[in-house]
């Protein structure tokens, strides 16, 4: 099975999207929630690349990683993070154009269901041209 | 008519059934969720259209294809498979539409 | 006149940079509110406490490259925003290129931070004119090799880096930003002083303050 991880400047956020995406389970799917920069016993917004990295060891699997990122440095954050895995790990990692939100829901619906690393992200990416109020239908 | 040629010389039969969405919040993405997780089961080809909306015929095994027909409580889903287990393809998600086994509030 | 750069120069180098993110800590903020999310100085503060605190413990280290490398994977995990993976990826390029032993010529002092600035260009996709550390970085550089390969002494080389650095800096404020937050402003972004260019000069001016003889 294909695993996720969550990444978001926040740990609050991450840990939520984890919890809304580990509802649409049906399967042996691990989605780690990675979010925020330690300080302290708390933490405080960002996105660090190391505790990536060790989710990354933590779950990957030879059906793949796909990671899902919020905004802006979270991208660079898992770039790196990418780039301290051995070439055979990097390989079966994919960082997700998808929205967050979005994306992780579907993407643990489709992981569930034993799909293809390339097929759970293709099915999270197309939730960014997904209509919450569709325009095409007759409304009320 | 090509399609139909493909499907005598394959031997399927092709059946359908109307549902109605009787939970309040209609479709929901949970209740989407399980719908195609029943479907992914089956070897056939399986669809959903609201008829209600007249959606579009959409792909039951496909999340975001069955969050697009916009089923609200009261609407009616027909159901269509094509393929040697369509029959049970069909019963199984139907099941999930009974409220005497889903759907129900929860209790307060 | 020597021309060598030793590890314990190099200790200083980072303190006192540190130094210099905290003493610009408010000017950080407010370069990046104009432009950015005004995380900057916030972030750099949080690299800097976690730099200092790492040098101070690492009193048993005798070689450049693990010296820079642990500053690498500090920044890397203590900034949080951008900066973070791109300091980080800047240092662990100069440290691979420093290599072991606790002293380097100035010759590869100007190699560090030319293979160290290309591993952010590449990590960033910016280029020179994007307004962003690039713009300080680059002429830095620039102006490091030039005056190593004319024989000239650490102190003087880097004095002429440190200077170049600033002149980048300042010329990204009439630059429209091409990269990170700053570019979702356009044309808006013109007027002001990139946070990224600040604080990479202070890198390149701390280094003229303590790599010299």
């Amino acid at each position: 099975m294909v695993n996720l991880v969550i990444v978001s400047h926040s740990a609050r956020l991450a840990e939520g999207v984890k919890e809304l995406a580990g509802s649409m389970i049906d399967g042996d799917v691990t989605i780690i929630a990675v979010g925020g920069i330690a300080e302290g016993d708390d933490y405080r917004l960002g996105t660090d690349p190391m505790r990536i990295h060790a989710a990354l060891e933590e779950v990957w699997s030879e059906a793949g990683v796909l990671l899902l990122v919020d905004l802006g440095s979270a991208v660079l954050s898992a770039t790196l993070a990418l780039d301290f895995l051995t070439p055979e790990q990097r390989a079966t990692c994919l960082i997700s154009n998808a929205p967050l939100v979005e994306g992780a829901v579907i993407a643990a619906l489709e992981a569930g269901l034993g799909h293809s690393l390339e097929e759970v992200n293709q099915a999270a990416e197309a939730t960014a041209q997904f209509e919450k109020i569709p325009r095409s239908l007759n409304s009320y | 008519m090509e399609d139909r040629n493909i499907r005598e010389a394959c031997g399927d039969s092709s059946h359908s059934t109307d549902v109605t969405v009787r939970h309040p919040l209609g479709l929901h993405l949970r209740k989407s969720k399980d719908v195609v997780q029943t479907a992914s089961r089956f070897q056939a080809q399986i669809t959903a259209q609201n008829l209600t909306r007249t959606s579009p015929v959409v792909n039951a095994k496909s999340i975001l294809q069955l969050m697009q027909i916009q089923a609200r409580q009261g609407h009616v889903i027909r159901l269509s498979a094509q393929g040697p287990d369509a029959d049970d393809a069909l019963a199984a998600i139907s099941l999930l539409f009974d409220q005497r086994y889903y759907d129900l509030p929860a209790a307060q | 006149m020597t021309r060598d750069v030793t590890l314990e120069q190099m200790q200083h180098w980072l303190l006192h940079y540190a130094d210099q993110i905290e003493q610009e800590q408010a000017t950080l903020t407010r370069l990046d509110a104009a432009i950015g999310d005004a995380d900057h100085g916030v972030n750099m503060q949080h690299g800097a406490e976690k730099m200092r605190a790492k040098i101070n413990d690492l009193t048993d280290c005798h070689d450049i490259d693990v010296f820079l490398r642990t500053i690498a994977m500090t920044l890397i995990s203590s900034i949080g925003g951008a900066a973070g993976p791109l300091y980080g990826v800047f240092f662990l390029r100069a440290s691979k290129e420093a290599g072991p032993g606790d002293v380097i010529s100035l010759d590869r002092l100007a190699q560090m931070f030319q293979v160290g600035l290309e591993s952010i260009q590449q990590r960033g996709h910016a280029r020179l004119g994007d307004k962003t550390m690039v713009d300080a970085l680059a002429p830095a550089v620039e102006a490091l090799r030039l005056a190593t390969d004319a024989g000239q002494s650490t102190t003087e080389a880097l004095a002429v880096a440190s200077e170049a650095a600033e002149a980048g800096m300042l010329a990204t404020i009439d630059m429209e930003a091409k990269k990170g937050r700053a570019s979702y402003l356009g044309p808006r972004s013109i007027g002001h002083q990139d946070p990224g260019a600040t604080s990479a000069y202070l890198l390149v001016a701390s280094a003229a303050a303590t790599l010299g003889n």
